[in-house]
């Protein structure tokens, strides 16, 4: 074979590798739009502005325990708690607002692409930033002062719409994205299931005595105080127990695997609004 | 007939040879065979066990029980039960393999086509 | 239009990616052919109703089972649905061996069963 002629063999390979890589995928765009027109069509029935309710969007009977207990919800405690972080100076005597000038109702900021760092930053990785930037230890993730803090940042934000960005002049952000997808999307753990195969086609379906809440609403009311865990708990936390009932090893809350799932997954959200913090089952 | 006394009748025969192919063929299967497999076999198997973990957690394919079995087992082999250590690392080395196949069979997963049709 | 770009790139895709999608053979294999299926299903009923087990009932309405989930079929007429004992077998073994998408666990292929729980669970499932 000639060069000239292995060359061009190469790069036609080299095409068709791209191709089949995704050349010819949807825009983030047209993902969500497919996503959410999937479940407005699977529940005909749900309004909109009812899927940030999650399964009690969907289940009547839980519906009415859950009404009931938000009349004295279970996590107003968190909310107080957090209101007096954010207003109590660190050693140095500045504190969340010098960090966040738009504080404290900035959760629909979140999470977002920095482009200087090339990564993506949730809400609760920008508040240990701001702690270590003063000097002040980081916080534990999944519970406990985070979960407070996001608690009370959460509740006066509350009816701001979902609206994450992923910059078109910053391939790195679609890279982000498409990680997430992946992540989504992948069978995973011994039982060998991925996200979709409950939030999806499933939702709404009984699994053992739970209903599986569709993926569409599963970003805008953290943190949750979940009646199974007795406290509050961040959305990795979350993510850490679907990807641990399926017998997977779940992943560190802030690795870099979740917050792209977390940038993924509120990006198809854009347009719902924010109710956090939330109460569930 | 033990294996002692085949080989001493086929050493008789003078069967030098098929001793020392058999005995090739037998040694790495020595330690499924043996009724009291020892310490060394087992801490072979653990290691085995947890490179195969190594191996599916690079790939983001670690299973969520897998460490804690090698964990196990290790406490095992230290009480001295190196054939119960042996069959749990066997088990947390298969879990680690299929945690990494598993993985890499998923690396392009998408939308499901009732959501998202990508041939249209 | 991009509808029809899509439409087009998507056929050269086909043809240029397909030596590359043939590059990721799915091995596909169903119960050990020596596997007995000879066991006993007063033993597959317990293993089919405990949740740290089978936990059939967690997706499957069966009978005599309790507060059943609604994802998998009812598990009922199980031997006018499959052939043999071994098709059933190896439903069990790896669902996705039939569907791909399907949405139940792999109980034979991943481990999820001993193999004893295994033929004892198809013993009990062959006589629903
Ligand atoms: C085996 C089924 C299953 C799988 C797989 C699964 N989940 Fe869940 N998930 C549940 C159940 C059950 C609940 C609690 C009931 C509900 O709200 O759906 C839940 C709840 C959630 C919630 C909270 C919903 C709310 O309204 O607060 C989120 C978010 C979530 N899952 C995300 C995920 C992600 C991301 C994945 C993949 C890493 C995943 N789940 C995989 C079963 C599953
Ligand atoms: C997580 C849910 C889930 C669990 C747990 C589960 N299944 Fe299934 N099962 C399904 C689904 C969904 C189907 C439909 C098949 C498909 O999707 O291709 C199915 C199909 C079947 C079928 C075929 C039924 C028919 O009539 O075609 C059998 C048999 C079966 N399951 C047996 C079992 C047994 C035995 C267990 C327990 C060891 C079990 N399943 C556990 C979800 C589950």
């Amino acid at each position: 074979m000639t060069t000239a002629r292995s060359t061009f063999m190469l790069a036609v390979l080299l095409v068709g590798l791209m191709l089949a890589g995704g050349a010819f995928a949807a825009t983030p765009a047209e993902e969500q739009a497919a996503f959410q027109a999937y479940f407005k069509q699977r529940f005909p029935n749900v309004p909109e502005d009812e899927f940030k309710n999650g399964a009690y969007a969907i289940d009547p009977v839980g519906r009415e325990n859950w009404e009931a207990i938000e009349e004295f919800p279970p996590y107003e405690t968190a909310i107080s708690k957090g209101e007096t972080l954010w207003n109590t100076p660190f050693a140095n005597g500045r504190g969340y607002a010098d960090c966040f000038a738009d504080g404290p109702a900035i959760a629909a900021q979140y999470p977002r692409w920095d482009r200087e760092r090339g990564m993506v930053v949730t809400l609760p990785l920008a508040l240990n930033d701001c702690r270590q930037a003063n000097d002040e230890a980081p916080l534990k993730y999944v519970k406990g002062p985070i979960a407070d803090l996001v608690a009370y940042i959460a509740y006066e934000s509350r009816g701001q719409i979902t609206q994450v960005e992923i910059p078109a002049d910053d391939p790195r952000a679609l890279a982000a994205y498409e990680q997430g997808k992946r992540f989504y999307f992948a069978r995973r753990g011994q039982l060998n299931f991925s996200c979709a195969h409950c939030h999806f086609a499933n939702s709404g379906a009984r699994l053992r005595s739970e209903v599986l809440s569709p993926a569409l609403g599963h970003t805008t009311h953290w943190p949750v105080y979940r009646s199974d865990w007795g406290e509050m708990g961040t959305l990795h936390r979350r993510f850490a127990g679907c990807n641990e009932q399926v017998r997977a090893k779940a992943f560190k809350p802030q690795s870099e695997a979740y917050r792209n799932l977390e940038y993924f997954l509120t990006y198809l959200n854009n347009g719902q609004e924010l109710n956090g913090p939330g109460a569930r089952k | 007939m033990t294996e002692d006394s085949i080989i001493a009748s086929r050493l008789k025969r003078g069967f030098r040879n098929s001793l020392i192919l058999g005995l090739l063929a037998v040694l790495p299967l020595g330690a499924a065979w043996s009724e009291t497999p020892d310490q060394s076999q087992a801490l072979a198997s653990i290691e085995a066990a947890e490179a195969a973990r190594q191996r599916a957690d690079s790939v983001g394919g670690e299973w969520r029980d897998t460490a804690t079995m090698i964990e196990q087992a290790k406490t095992l082999a230290a009480d001295g039960r190196y054939a119960a250590a042996i069959e749990l690392a066997n088990d947390a080395k298969r879990q680690g393999e299929l945690g990494y196949d598993q993985a890499l069979g998923e690396q392009h997963a998408d939308f499901p086509a009732y959501v998202l049709d990508r041939s249209r | 239009m991009p509808s029809t770009r899509f439409h087009r790139l998507h056929r050269l895709a086909l043809v240029l990616g397909l030596s590359v999608s043939i590059t990721t053979p799915l091995l596909a294999a169903g119960p050990p052919d020596d596997l007995v299926l000879d066991g006993d299903p007063e033993v597959g009923r317990l293993v089919a109703n405990d949740r740290a087990k089978g936990n059939c009932v967690a997706c499957h309405i069966m009978a005599d089972a309790e507060g059943p989930g609604s994802l998998g079929p009812v598990l009922i007429a199980i031997q006018t649905r499959f052939p043999s004992k071994r098709e059933l077998a190896s439903q069990i073994w790896d669902a996705t061996l039939k569907n791909p998408e399907a949405v139940m666990p792999p109980f034979g292929k991943h481990a999820i069963l001993t193999q004893q729980e295994f033929v004892d669970v198809v013993e009990y499932i062959w006589t629903l």
